[in-house]
């Protein structure tokens, strides 16, 4: 997105906001920007205009950590942790969000797509335990689609994989493959409806 | 209350009460991303065996005996209570303790919540997000709200799909 593209769509957004609640917010976002180099610098690659906001997130690099443009993540109740053990690999993809208190942990691959968003405390780690504990069952990677939203709390388990757009709701337990635009529920999460503009997009 | 010394503890971990604690070799602990805390009531024990392994985000609370068996995994953000807090007909009232007992090799998925009185049997595993009150039996898989036992032995997650 072009930087005017970026500021016209920035000002649509906020349109209901204030001279000073747009300026408190400018001034938030660049401080974030100033942290997010400090805090992600572990990574092994981070895209320009990462954000952190809130402490230090607990980034632990043993293999490759790859983080996009426009990353955006909350510590500000709970830490977020991202962890990649010995020649594992995390893919992040652009304008991805995450909230406070979730794990992201890989000893395999953990592939998170473009412009997904994820919740506070959620779990998404290749083996059923995150790093840095042992696990004795085999890590098997995660696949997260473009543009998908995980809720609050949602376990994502190994070995599955989340189509592009979906939706899981708060609280569900991700086991296997969710389909792209589906909206899944659930412990496990099942779909209870695709999303008809899914498969355009 | 320290934790032994040949304890792995990553990250925030708070061990704290006027009660006991036991607690076996080789216990693995984890705090990060989210505190993890161990406490014990005034007559509160809380055992753990040998080789447990406890990730982020646990809450382990003993007002009369919380017993976690060896080799036992518990999963993230995982709840393990031994006590309500208050008797649930009478919520000004203390609540009355009922041991909680974990057995060897269990393992807790995630966000699994143990409630006072549950008995989980050796070997057994416990699916993410469930809620045990009462008893899974050796060996089984239980899941759900409350956990209802899985016909057959299982170990993992996977064994659904298969």
């Amino acid at each position: 997105m072009s930087i005017v593209a970026r500021v016209r769509s920035a000002l649509g957004r906020h349109r209901r906001l204030t001279v000073a609640e747009l300026g408190d917010k400018v001034k938030r976002n660049a401080y974030a920007f100033t942290a997010g180099r400090l805090h992600l610098r572990a990574c092994t690659s981070v895209g320009p205009r990462a954000r952190t906001f809130g402490a230090r997130p607990h980034i632990e690099n043993e293999g490759e950590i790859h983080v996009g443009d426009d990353f955006a993540a909350s510590s500000e109740f709970g830490t977020l942790r991202i962890a990649a053990g010995p020649a594992a690999v995390v893919r992040i993809g652009d304008g991805v969000t995450v909230n406070y208190g979730t794990a992201i942990s890989a000893r395999s691959e953990v592939t998170i797509g473009d412009g997904v968003k994820i919740g506070p405390y959620c779990i998404v780690a290749d083996t059923e335990l995150p790093l840095p504990l042992a696990d004795d069952e085999p890590p098997r990677p995660i696949v997260i689609g473009d543009r998908v939203w995980l809720g609050a709390r949602v376990i994502v388990l190994p070995g599955s994989t989340i189509g592009a757009g979906a939706i899981v709701s708060a609280g569900s337990v991700v086991s296997g493959v969710i389909p792209p635009g589906a909206i899944a529920s659930g412990s496990p999460a099942r779909v209870l409806r695709v999303a008809s503009h899914a498969a355009a997009s | 209350m320290r934790l032994p010394r040949d304890a792995f503890v990553d990250g925030d971990v708070v061990v704290r009460g006027p009660g006991r604690f036991e607690i076996g070799r080789g216990l693995a602990i984890s705090g990060l991303p989210v505190r993890t805390h161990l406490v014990t009531g005034p007559h509160g024990l809380l055992r753990i065996g040998d080789g447990v392994r406890i990730a982020h985000g646990v809450s382990i609370a003993s007002h009369a005996e919380v017993t976690i068996g060896d080799a036992a995994v518990i999963g993230p953000m995982c709840i393990v209570m031994d006590v309500d807090f208050h008797d649930p007909k009478d919520l000004e009232s203390a609540g009355a303790p009922r041991p909680v007992r974990i057995g060897a090799g269990v393992r807790l998925g995630a966000g699994v919540i143990v409630l006072r009185g549950a008995t989980i049997g050796d070997g057994a595993y416990v699916a993410p997000h469930s809620v045990v009150s009462r008893f899974v039996p050796a060996g089984a898989r239980a899941e759900g709200v409350p956990a209802r036992t899985l016909q057959g032995p299982a170990s993992g997650m996977r064994d659904r799909r298969s």
